[in-house]
């Protein structure tokens, strides 16, 4: 009897020892690849430690056996392996080894998520909020009375809404002057400025602009799409000048404001053109025009391949299942090469064009990453369209992007290899 | 000779005088050009030199103004406009013009003052608030031009003539009480400006606390005999739901309008079409009592009949929807006949028409869903078949008439039916497809399975029809079974059995197969549908020992997650043990992790979490 007990007791043993990870597999077998993120970040929200490996079925997670972990992937989706430490161990040594351009990643603390958004905007206007919302990974919202009163220090990680940060509406004017978004938007905009102490609305955001780059510089992580990339740099190589004209501020704008540019002062654009015709919706020479990309089935990018091992940032950032992705248009669509700083990384460009989709750059102790278009399932968002449902695009890559950039100020630093 | 010389002189003098004025004009637009082109610069040279040749012309000071305006050169702009109203001191816009430039240059207190200095001038003429209140707008100085305007009102004549530019402005600054009250001026001093004042509500009663603070405002000024003004109080309480308040105000509307009864007809279609049937049938009542004679009673009768059968519909879907096999869903007949009595009286006033046809159509529904009457329900499916050959509703009536025969054991007439719409001609593919699947379904009860699968394979082919799912299940079970006929026939006669909702006898029926170990797909289909007849019979506890039997048997059991994901149900529906039944789901999803029921569950766990917390 007591034999058949000890045989029962080292039966429970082992099977409770040998699944102790779970393995989110992230290759074209992942069900929900969005919820995955949501998976791990809430992992690491509950203090579990999660590996990132790098390169590995499309950039796998190994999270430390937790039936609540267990059980959400479950409930949400997300496909997954319960494995033993010696299966774990095996993919540990394939993913370490010399001639696999693969790494492992240790996830420990997930970031504090602030997305800046104006108070009127609708979720789904902006592909980051919709993105956080379906992986139901938390975040807050701020705007401009929280960045201009320093709040920006409680957060690690910062999102920019589809944004005009030049005080120019969106260069909406010709279309929209008399709808009554437009109309409220301003008004909204003109108020904040009073509260916070500005006549104008454009001085307002640019101290914006100053003070998120002021965050960045003191080692946040910044992240931005469609018009909140370009013009956030305009706005700061405008700081010494009036580019808007009277209908956006109320005076005219700097006739000498192209020359009074100062490009040392931006993130990851130089040497570009200002758009200064107020009736023309377009800030300056950065954006790609849709001229340029021709027709929808044409619109690919391709990600770069990079090394895991020497380049783990750039590598985190471009985990995908695929590594061609079709594009989508926005304000901003895509940025042309030759005005991007040469100490930018490029991550995904449009290939044998000077299209560049996604970028990554440097700035004091932190990083901003640009992605151009507004949503990645939806080709032509236009105002008023409705809202993308996830739950249709479950497996979107263009959306995978986005949330690499959640997860990648998790991540431990490693001392850069030699 | 003198007088030709004198005339050759005045000639040259003229043409001169002409090529000087349009060698001006020329310049004017080349200054135009430059300055729309982008070269300010070179635009201010040439209107100041304009300006200086014709200082009264009022087009090159209006532009060299601009010009220094848009080069921010404000001094420049303030020197010349200073000029001008030295010259012109009455002049209202040089004014509005000053203060401009002062405002821009961020004097805005001198920008103030200019602008009350120019009222000053004519204190007692209310236009020139107007005037200057439109450049503070244009400033976008909206709490200085409301206070130009409400000074401009105040000595006004005609206040109206402010009102709606000062709801404007309380609009944007997102003062909507006062924007409310101007709005309530208007239609009280004005009710032709009906219109105005509506749409002028509505662009701002879907602001947050906007609605409530209107509604305040209008309630305030009630007065009954302003029509105008009752019509505009009513659209704010449908905006806001209230409609009893609503009601209350169309009554009136229509008594005071000599309506009979058409205002409170619009307004109970408005509630129809906002899905609040409830109350659109108490104001379809409400008109069939008070106007017996107006035009739109006929209307008034079937839109109430219309609510109440939504109405209806909504109370009694939900109850057994989630059970595999339910009995019909009954009613209480009083209130169920009491819907069938007003689609009676609608077939009586329209006769012959689509209308009525349609009011026979839910008669016969009601009484073989709601009621159980075969009888009743065959007799008018059968007068509208014989009435109304060519109505929309011909051939659901054929359909349910088809049904009624299974349920009553008359397979050979419902099989005549269905055969009946299968060679119309006229009806759509989709149709005919589901006559076959239903015939098909007759000769599998009756034991023919090789005429069934005949019937089944012009449904199995049309892969876009929706009945093709149905008919391949169907005829995956006679071929797989096809070699076990004698156990075939038992379980078809279960089926037929459960069909015609007496779900004890198939339940006998199935537990035969299911203890049956030689007919394994049939034997496992048997067992689930044991349960489920128990579920049927509410037997609950019964069902969850089966249904955990089934899931028990794993991968031995095709239907093991089906019978997780049932008795998951049981407890969330029947038993309301929403702890158990988030367990039951998660262990499906555990258990199963390609079960086709996988999204349902998770719906479900969603759900229910959403409600425990």
């Amino acid at each position: 009897m007591l034999k058949k007990i000890l045989i029962i007791i080292i039966i429970i043993a082992g099977e409770a020892f040998s699944q102790n990870k779970i393995f989110i597999y992230m290759d074209l077998q992942q069900t929900d690849h969005l919820r995955a993120y949501g998976i791990t970040f809430n992992a690491l929200r509950k203090g579990l430690k999660a590996d990132w490996l790098l390169n590995y079925r499309g950039g796998s997670f190994l999270i430390e056996y937790n039936d609540q972990v267990a059980n959400e992937c479950r409930v949400e989706g997300v496909a997954f392996d319960l494995i033993s430490t010696s299966q774990a161990a095996e993919i540990y040594s394939t993913v370490q080894r010399d001639d696999n351009n693969m790494d492992v990643m240790r996830l420990e603390k997930a970031p504090k998520i602030a997305v800046y958004v104006p108070p009127n905007f609708n979720p789904w206007d902006d592909a980051v909020t919709l993105a956080l919302d379906y992986a139901k990974i938390p975040y807050d919202k701020i705007w401009n009375d929280e960045v201009l009163r320093g709040d920006l220090s409680k957060y690690d990680w910062l999102h920019l809404h589809h944004e005009d940060f030049t005080g120019q509406y969106g260069k909406f004017y010709a279309s929209f002057s008399n709808a009554q978004w437009y109309i409220d938007a301003q008004m909204t905009y003109e108020n904040d400025a009073k509260k916070n102490g500005y006549k104008k609305v454009s001085v307002m955001m640019r101290d914006v602009a100053t003070t998120i780059k002021n965050f960045v510089g003191s080692g946040g992580f910044l992240f931005a799409m469609c018009s909140a990339t370009d013009s956030y740099d305009i706005a700061l190589a405008a700081h010494n000048t009036d580019i808007c004209a009277q209908m956006y501020d109320g005076d005219a704008a700097d006739p000498d404001a192209q020359s009074k540019l100062d490009f040392s002062n931006t993130l990851a654009f130089q040497n570009f053109k200002l758009e200064m015709n107020p009736y023309i919706y377009e800030y300056s020479s950065i954006d790609v025009q849709p001229a340029e990309i021709g027709s929808q089935e044409n619109d690919y990018f391709t990600l770069f391949e990079f090394s895991a091992k020497y380049d783990p940032v750039p590598t985190m950032l471009t985990q995908d299942h695929v590594n061609v992705i079709k594009g989508f248009m926005g304000q901003t669509t895509m940025f042309h090469k030759d005005e991007i700083k040469p100490s930018v990384i490029i991550l995904a460009e449009r290939q044998v064009t000077n299209q560049v989709k996604y970028l990554h750059g440097n700035y004091g102790r932190g990083t901003f990453t640009f992605y151009g278009g507004h949503d990645p399932e939806d080709y032509q968002h236009a105002v008023g369209s409705p809202p993308t449902d996830l739950s249709l695009h479950k497996n979107s890559p263009g959306y995978r992007l986005i949330l690499n950039n959640i997860l990648f100020p998790a991540a431990t630093k490693k001392k850069q290899k030699t | 000779m003198l007088k030709i010389l004198c005339l050759i002189f005045l000639f040259g003098a003229g043409s001169i005088y002409c090529q000087y004025l349009s060698d001006d004009n020329n310049r004017y637009m080349q200054g135009q050009n430059y300055e729309t082109a982008g070269y300010p610069e070179k635009a201010k040279e040439i209107f100041e030199d304009l300006y200086k040749r014709n200082p009264s012309n009022l087009q090159y000071f209006n532009s060299l103004n601009r010009i220094y305006i848009s080069l921010k050169q404000y001094d420049l702009s303030v020197r010349i406009l200073e000029e001008k109203l030295a010259i012109d001191a009455q002049n209202i816009n040089l004014y509005g013009l000053l203060g401009s430039t002062y405002y821009l240059m961020g004097n805005e207190t001198r920008a103030f003052s200019v602008w009350e200095d120019g009222i000053k001038n004519a204190s007692n003429n209310p236009i020139n608030y107007k005037v200057i209140a439109q450049y503070a707008i244009d400033r976008r100085a909206f709490e200085k031009a409301i206070d130009f305007m409400k000074r401009g009102k105040k000595i006004s004549d005609n206040p109206l003539l402010f009102s709606s530019d000062l709801a404007n402005l309380y609009f944007l600054t997102m003062q909507y009480k006062d924007a409310a009250e101007e709005y309530l001026s208007i239609i009280l001093r004005s009710p032709g400006q009906y219109l105005l004042v509506q749409n002028g509500l509505l662009s701002f009663t879907n602001k947050p606390d906007a609605l409530q603070a209107t509604i305040e405002v209008f309630e305030k000024k009630r007065d009954k005999d302003n029509i105008n003004l009752s019509y505009i109080l009513a659209s704010l309480y449908m905006q806001s739901k209230s409609y009893e308040k609503a009601y209350n105000v169309y009554s009136e509307i229509d008594i005071k309008s000599k309506s009979k009864g058409i205002e409170l007809f619009r307004f109970a279609q408005e509630l129809y079409n906002e899905h609040e049937y409830d109350f659109a049938a108490k104001v379809f009542m409400d008109i069939i009592e008070k106007y017996l004679s107006s035009p739109i009673i006929s209307s008034a009768k079937l839109g109430y009949a219309k609510a109440l059968e939504e109405n209806f519909d909504n109370n009694n879907n939900t109850v057994s929807d989630w059970k595999p096999f339910a009995f019909n869903k009954t009613a209480d007949p009083q209130r169920v006949n009491e819907i069938i009595n007003n689609f009676s009286e609608i077939v009586k006033i329209f006769p012959n028409s689509e209308s009525a046809y349609e009011a026979l159509y839910y008669i016969g529904n009601l009484k073989y869903n709601r009621l159980n009457d075969f009888e009743g329900a065959k007799e008018i499916f059968n007068k509208l078949i014989t009435d109304a050959p060519k109505s929309q509703f011909t051939t659901k009536s054929y359909e349910e008439l088809g049904d009624i025969y299974i349920q009553e054991g008359n397979l050979n007439k419902s099989k005549e039916i269905f055969q009946k719409l299968i060679e119309n001609g006229s009806i759509p593919e989709s149709e005919k497809n589901y006559s076959r699947y239903k015939e098909a379904k007759i000769s599998f009860y009756e034991g023919n399975f090789n005429s069934g699968r005949d019937l089944l394979n012009n449904v199995i082919i049309s892969y876009k029809d929706n009945n093709s799912n149905n008919a391949l299940e169907l005829d995956l079970l006679m071929n797989t079974e096809a070699n076990d006929s004698s156990n075939l026939v038992i379980f078809a006669n279960a089926e037929y059995l459960s069909e015609q909702k007496k779900f004890s006898q198939a339940r006998d029926q199935y537990l035969i197969i299911a203890q049956n170990q030689k007919v394994f797909v049939l034997q496992n289909l048997a067992k689930l549908r044991v349960a489920e007849m128990d579920i049927a019979m509410d037997n609950y506890d019964s069902s969850i020992k089966l249904l955990q039997e089934i899931a028990d048997e794993k991968e031995k059991n095709i239907y093991s997650d089906k019978a997780l994901y049932l008795q998951g149900n049981i407890f969330q529906y029947a038993k309301k043990d929403n702890n158990k039944a988030i367990e039951i789901y998660e262990n499906l999803l555990a258990r199963f992790p390609n079960s086709i029921y996988l999204d349902d569950a998770r719906a479900s766990i969603n759900k229910l979490k959403n409600k425990i917390s």
